[in-house]
């Protein structure tokens, strides 16, 4: 008894001992957040506790001595410490715990749904938000080049809102398409390049009006098994994006912003006065030609002499750029809010061309019961491009061709014609050859142009979890686009009528609907079969509204608007519909984790298809191996992680314009003797039969983690075979039609990705390295009964080559200048040398595509500076330099301005030069064009370009305390600073304007005038609270 | 439980939004100015809506247009200025990408394809005459031969080239599809458009208006015949347009007129009025000098020169004129000074060279062709000729040359006879040279088995 009394005096001590015990702690993650509602767990107990707001918490009662505390986390790394407490007193310490590192188990949205990156197996790159934003454009496309192997981002040009182009694993479509489908939260965006043809030589972004700052991820989906589930829409690639939502407990307030300028990466080396009038008259004595060689523009000799303009600095100037980003959020227990806005003005290096985006979003989500919640996402956009003429359309393309440096850019005194009349003043803008073209200051005086973009995107999600493991998920959305091109030409534009001025307007408005039904139905039987189910069904619909209207009146003062005195009403002009509906279901299965399968079919049903061809079925089947989770490899050191996975299915492609199938007529009046006429149109044909794009994909891959996955990648090889290829072809002319759409031939795509992460440093100073290249293989296996003259890249020598890549440069072969004579001689098709230059010998020449492309990017850390290093390169493939046809070319009547490379000329016999004697006339070349395309013009594309440079600071805590702040951190970047290339035209990074998808995807490698990219230098300052 | 069946019928009616067969039917819009071309051609009304738009675009393509063309392979004209597919035809190099040329031929195809849906639909339709309907069918094929012969001269050597004609001539489309056209032989081609233009000649009304009549036909049969150096034929047709009193010599120089004139035997017209304003003939306002310092299209100097040589007053005032310009002189046309001109497209004047010429070439009546050559003479204010045989065949040659100048006539006559004696020039060309025949466009070649033209100068 007594014992007994002692032991419960000794427990009672024990026990009033611990009373006094206490751990106090305060949960901090990597950013110096505190951690709301992490999981403290005394090990070997049951004692436990959460932290509170302010990432808090306290462990009352515990035992004197060594005690063992855990604490947890979904989505941190585990972190246990032990503490000695003793008796009867209370210990404070800070635990900081890491987000987990292990990139297997993050998740990664897939069409339909979310998975762990460690369940997939098809091919999805994942990449952050904030990755887009280090690149200061825009549009958030551009972001993504470089970062993802085998998605390849050509960046439009320096011009403001310009449109890149976009290809995962190289390109399988012709004239549908070509572009991966993006979707945003769900919905498949409108995403048309040619809403307004190739207008200024500039096609429109359709890209250009989503805030990159929304952005929480993009998702692009590769292979056939994860853009299976997007069926007939899949075949370019699928790339998924994921805006922001609240996601912390409390409130949040992310500001940034963002001040630079920029300017052209490089400069066009073009001819002055004394230059060019010297080539000039050695071209007109090489030509036999007597007396004083006659100008283009009519300009007298002495004029010229007396005339220097330098028209490339004329039109471009240093750019600026401003952005300013505010994100707050708000996450609750049963609801989240996220609300962006942004400001964004990129002045381009042209003068005169800026784009401007005001953006907002709202999006948040409600638990109304345990099992029902509800989603939205909404955002409103306007962008403005303020814009210039670009390329053969005016602007840096003028100074670069028609706009001679003999032109002056005002009169410089008053001209009298015959009659006595005054018919210019000094100071008036001079027009060469009466073409306001030919004086690109001039027209961007009298000249304003604005496209104006109003966009809308909308969600409504009800997600409903009846049962546990099923989920049905309803939705709907709208993505609504208002789209104006405005045009006011000043008094003085139109020199013929000098006092009239014109207002233009042309109009668009997209309305795209999508509603979805999906269930979703998670099951495991004996804890290691896990199933997953989906069927759903999608409706789409789209309705593209067209008006136009315009305005010729001597006191128009600007752009037309609503409120405009003037009667005049936006006539809506025509409209086109299309929709589209699906059926989809997917099976997933896994074994513990270890085998991994996947089934997705998908069924679409479109209207641009005629009656017997409206369904497409497309199937898709994937399967995984985690090797690391067997035994064997369980316990080893170098392998942390290792799947093998593969798959195979079927793609189609849809998008072809939504009246293809049909033929029209047209009916006009007062056409011939003030009759009405009616008349098939030309365009194209019927074609009842016309029928999906369908590519078959099959896909093998590998992804590894090693020392615990410090280093970690994928590699990959792709095959995907597309038949029935939609092609808009170009008919015999005999047949009354120009053009007709069909199904021809096959692409073949095939290639190797690789890519590499390794944390090659992991102390104080770390060290990331990220690097990945791919290489595409691309090749037309058949083109039916067609010639290489089908199909062609718009206004470029491109063609369809069966043997040889989509875009071939079909091409008369330049073999040398003759020593002797000073002519070109060219290769006839045999190779025998000739001096005739003939379109009869145009063979396939040069590398259409590159060996490889990719990027690679460095990141450090020291304390609290950070430097990131990004390279992207692309490896061999050949750049068609097609303006140097002129620029090098003839000194014709026409008359353009020559590139200095023409000095390497030849002059006298036993001369060897690069280019041929300088003429006038083509005949001298054997030809009867002055524009003269062969290989002369192909150049190797190779480059590396320093993407980006940047070194941030993150100021002291203490400091950021002191300012009631979160966080805070400062950084300077450089963007395109540095370019590596052999390529002698002006800018190895291009995409020329297009005139339409074909010539889109037909010349990848074609510049013309292309402007150069912009080079910029960026302040950025990002502070939360 | 009541959760899941709120579940399942939540999802059921956002599953349920499919629904009819026709549910992916979206056709475009039929407007009063774009319907199918299904819905087209439903009355007698529908199928002189799309004769007329035959008529139109072949006014398109004749509007100077193809006249150019050939007028560049010839010696009357200079180098053109600023226009490069001009130039190309000027050197004699032509290919594929030449999008002018293309254009033209484009749009003579387009005339042909019409007439013959017109040929093929006229019988869908309950509401025509059977009067009406061999009209219709008799104009759309007066205007197939019209533009299949158009194009034959430019595409392909002349008649003659080879003994049989057996060498290629152009795609004759005489069904309406869309099928592969391949090149007929120049036999064929001149059989299949003298058969079109006999049904024209049975069928056409002797009136209609400002379109097509028998005399058209009967005046582009002497044209054909002449071309095929059948002289008896062609004095034939021409002679009996002539005679029949319908068609006068002008007493002026311009048959170009803003509007009818006695010289029309089938002209194009420009239409002003209702507050329209319709130009046709545009391509002719290339030679435009009135308003122009700098005209693409001029005289060739030397063709100038030998006008002025032979005593030709009154055409060099009326059709030539200098321009000064940068130290230079060369000489503009002033024959299209004019706006709205109506492009007679076969005239008188021509009726009456060709028949001069194949009266002699034919060992006809000479007197009778010195008479009409003078008729031609006595309104340039030139004496009457009393030359004879090989002088007077000269005669008539030179004064065809120099009337009918930049309409499109040279070089087909500078063919036609090289075929006949085996040595003419154009600008030291020999007429056979390749480069004298003009490259199909492009898009010919886009289906195996198309014979391209032989590229390559005639220098």
């Amino acid at each position: 008894m007594k014992k007994t009394i002692y032991l419960f005096l000794f427990l009672l001590l024990l026990g009033f001992e611990g009373f006094s015990q206490t751990i106090k702690g305060t949960v901090f993650d990597e950013n110096k957040e505190a951690v709301i509602g992490a999981a403290v767990k005394v090990l070997n107990t049951s004692t436990g506790t959460t932290t509170d707001l302010n990432g808090k918490f306290t462990l009352s009662n515990l035992q004197p001595g060594k005690v063992s505390i855990e604490i947890s986390m979904v989505g941190f790394e585990k972190l246990s410490r032990t503490i000695t407490v003793e008796a009867g007193k209370t210990v404070e310490q800070r635990f900081n715990i890491k987000a987990k590192q292990n990139v297997m188990d993050e998740l990664v949205v897939v069409g339909y749904g979310v998975q762990r990156r460690r369940d997939i197996s098809s091919s999805i790159v994942k990449l952050e938000g904030k990755e887009l934003m280090e690149l200061p454009t825009p549009s958030f496309e551009n972001g993504l080049q470089g970062k993802a192997s085998g998605l390849q981002v050509i960046t439009g040009s320096g011009a403001a809102g310009s449109a890149s182009t976009v290809r995962i694993r190289g390109v399988a479509s012709v004239s549908a398409g070509g572009d991966p489908l993006y979707v945003i939260d769900g919905i498949p965006i409108t995403q048309d390049y040619f809403l307004n043809g190739n207008n200024g030589a500039m096609n429109n972004n359709p890209l250009a009006s989503i805030n990159p700052n929304d952005i929480e991820s993009v998702e692009v989906l590769k292979d056939a098994a994860a853009t299976g589930i997007y069926g007939s829409r899949g075949s370019n690639g699928v790339i998924l994006i994921t805006t922001k939502r609240g996601k912390k407990k409390g409130y949040h307030v992310d500001f940034s912003t963002r001040q630079g300028i920029t300017m052209p990466t490089a400069l066009p080396n073009m001819m002055d006065t004394k230059q060019f009038l010297q080539m000039y008259e050695e071209a007109w004595v090489n030509d036999g030609k007597l007396g004083t060689p006659v100008l283009p523009g009519n300009i007298a000799w002495e004029d010229a002499q007396n005339t220097n303009t330098n028209w490339v600095d004329e039109v471009i100037g240093t750019g600026r750029q401003q952005s300013y980003d505010l994100g707050i959020s708000h996450a609750g227990k049963k609801h989240n809010v996220y609300a962006g806005f942004s400001n964004q003005n990129d002045q381009s290096y042209m003068i005169g061309n800026s784009y401007i985006r005001n953006a907002a979003r709202l999006n948040g989500d409600l638990q109304v019961t345990d099992w029902a919640k509800v989603s939205l996402s909404t955002s409103l956009s306007e962008g403005v491009n303020n814009r210039q003429s670009m390329a053969w359309s005016g602007g840096l393309g003028a100074a670069m061709s028609t706009a001679l440096p003999i032109y002056p850019i005002f009169h410089q005194q008053d001209v009298i014609n015959d009659a006595g009349d005054t018919i210019h003043r000094a100071g008036d803008y001079y027009f060469p050859s009466n073409d306001i073209g030919r004086n690109p200051v001039a027209m961007r005086e009298l000249r304003d142009i604005q496209t104006r973009e109003n966009r809308s995107i909308n969600n409504v999600t009800l997600e409903l979890k009846p049962l546990k493991g099923l989920i049905l998920t309803g939705s709907g959305s709208l993505d609504y686009m208002f789209w104006r091109n405005n045009e006011y030409q000043k008094p003085g534009w139109d020199q013929n009528n000098p006092l009239q001025s014109r207002a233009y307007r042309q109009s668009f408005q997209v309305a795209n609907y999508n509603y979805n039904a999906v269930a979703n139905y998670l099951k495991t039987f004996k804890e290691k079969h896990n199933f997953g189910f989906m069927l759903g069904m999608e409706y789409q619909q789209s309705r593209t509204d067209r008006f136009a209207s315009q305005r010729n009146e001597i006191d128009a003062t600007g752009f037309l608007d609503q409120t405009s005195p003037t009667t005049i009403s936006d006539e809506n002009t025509s409209f086109e519909e299309w929709n589209f509906i699906s059926h989809f279901g997917r099976v997933n299965y896994n074994y513990k984790g270890k085998y991994y399968a996947e089934v997705v079919g998908r069924r679409d049903g479109s209207s641009r298809f005629g009656n017997n061809n409206k369904f497409g079925f497309f199937p898709s089947a994937s399967a995984a191996w985690i090797v690391s989770e067997e035994s064997f490899l369980k316990e080893n050191k170098v392998v942390s992680f290792l799947k093998i996975k593969s798959s195979i299915g079927v793609n189609g492609n849809s998008s072809i314009p939504p009246y293809a199938q049909y033929g029209i007529f047209s009916s006009s009046a007062n056409a011939y003797n003030g009759q009405t006429i009616i008349y098939p149109n030309a365009g194209n044909p019927a074609n009842p039969n016309l029928r999906w794009e369908t590519s078959r994909t099959f896909d093998l891959a590998l992804e590894y983690g090693l020392f615990k996955d410090r280093i970690s990648g994928e590699i990959a090889y792709y095959n995907k075979q597309t038949n029935d290829v939609l092609l808009y072809v170009a008919t015999q002319l005999n047949t009354g039609f120009a053009n007709t759409w069909a199904n021809v031939g096959g692409i073949n795509n095939r290639g190797l990705e690789f890519s590499i992460k390794a944390k090659v440093i992991e102390r104080k100073f770390k060290w990331a390295v990220d690097f990945n290249i791919a290489r595409n293989m691309n090749e037309v296996t058949s083109l039916g009964d067609y010639t290489e003259d089908a199909i062609s890249g718009g206004t470029n020598d491109t063609r369809l080559v069966v043997g040889r890549p989509i875009g071939n440069n079909y091409l008369v072969r330049f073999s040398r200048v003759d020593a002797e004579t000073g002519k070109p001689v060219y290769l006839d098709k045999d190779g025998n040398e000739t001096f005739e230059w003939t379109p009869d010998n145009r063979v396939s020449t040069g590398s259409i595509l590159p060996d490889a492309i990719g990027g690679i990017r460095n990141d450090f850390k020291f304390g609290r500076f950070d430097l990131t290093m990004f390279w992207v390169f692309v490896l061999g493939g050949d750049i068609y330099d097609s303006s140097s046809k002129r620029q090098l070319g003839t000194y014709d009547s026409d008359g353009w301005n020559h590139r200095t490379d023409q000095f390497d000329r030849w002059q006298k016999p036993g001369d060897n030069a690069a280019y041929p004697l300088l003429t006038t006339t083509p005949a001298t070349y054997g030809s009867g064009t002055p524009w003269i395309n062969t290989d002369l013009w192909l150049h190797d594309g190779t480059y590396a370009r320093l993407r980006t440079l940047s070194i941030g600071y993150s100021l002291p805590d203490e400091l950021v305390r002191k300012a009631k702040l979160g966080r805070a951190r400062i950084s300077i970047a450089g963007n395109n600073l540095v370019t590596l290339t052999k390529f002698i035209g002006i800018d190895p990074e291009i995409s020329r304007d297009f005139e339409n998808p074909t010539d889109r995807n037909m010349s990848p490698n074609i510049t013309y005038l292309t402007a150069p990219q912009q080079k910029s230098y960026m302040l950025t300052l990002d502070i939360g609270f | 439980m009541k959760k899941l069946y709120f579940g399942i019928f939540t999802f059921a009616l956002l599953g349920l939004s499919a629904c009819s067969d026709d549910f992916l039917d979206r056709k475009p819009e039929a407007t009063e100015t774009q319907f199918l071309d299904v819905d087209a051609i439903k009355t007698a009304e529908d199928l002189q809506k799309l004769l007329l738009s035959v008529y139109d675009v072949t006014a398109n393509t004749f509007g100077g247009q193809i006249q150019n063309l050939s007028e560049l392979l010839g010696d009357n004209i200079d180098s053109p200025a600023n226009q490069n597919d001009y130039i190309q035809v000027y050197l004699r190099r032509t290919d594929i990408f030449n999008g002018t040329i293309s254009g033209v031929y484009r749009d003579a195809y387009i005339a042909i394809y019409r007439a013959n849906q017109l040929i093929f639909k006229k019988d869908d339709v309950s509401d025509i005459t059977e009067a009406d309907k061999l009209r219709i069918e008799a104009e759309s094929r007066f205007l197939r031969a019209f533009c299949h012969h158009g194009i034959l001269r430019l595409f392909a050597q002349p008649a003659g080239y080879t003994s049989d004609n057996s060498h290629s001539g152009i795609v004759m489309r005489m069904e309406f599809n869309n099928e592969v056209g391949l090149r007929s032989t120049v036999a064929e081609c001149y059989r299949l458009i003298l058969e079109d233009l006999q049904f024209a000649e049975d069928n056409l009304p002797e009136d209609n208006g400002v379109y097509a009549t028998k005399w058209a036909a009967k005046a582009m049969k002497a044209r054909v015949f002449f071309d095929l150096n059948d002289f008896d034929n062609a004095a034939l047709f021409a002679e009996e347009v002539i005679n029949s009193n319908k068609f006068q010599l002008l007493d002026s120089l311009n048959r170009y007129t803003a509007g009818p004139n006695s010289e029309q035997i089938f002209a194009t017209i420009s239409y002003l009025g209702n507050g329209i304003a319709d130009e046709r003939g545009d391509a002719f306002l290339n030679y435009r000098s009135d308003n122009n310092t700098n005209p693409t299209m001029r005289a060739a100097s030397e063709f100038y020169n030998f006008l002025v040589a032979s005593g030709d007053s009154v055409r060099a005032a009326q059709w030539f004129r200098t321009i000064e310009a940068g130290g230079n002189t060369t000489i503009g046309v002033k024959k299209y000074d004019r706006s709205f001109m109506w492009i007679p497209l076969l005239h008188t004047t021509e009726m009456y060279l060709t028949c001069a010429e194949a009266l002699v070439l034919g060992g006809a009546d000479e007197q009778k062709a010195k008479e009409y050559v003078n008729a031609i003479r006595a309104r340039a204010g030139l004496s009457p000729t009393i030359a004879t045989a090989t002088s007077l065949l000269q005669i008539i040659r030179e004064e065809r040359r120099k009337e009918m100048c930049f309409e499109g006539d040279r070089t087909t006559q500078i063919k036609r006879v090289g075929v006949l004696e085996n040595i003419a020039f154009s600008r030291n060309a020999p007429w056979d040279c390749p480069g004298m025949v003009i490259q199909f466009p492009g898009a010919e070649n886009t289906v195996s088995g198309f014979e391209l033209n032989p590229t390559g100068g005639c220098d």
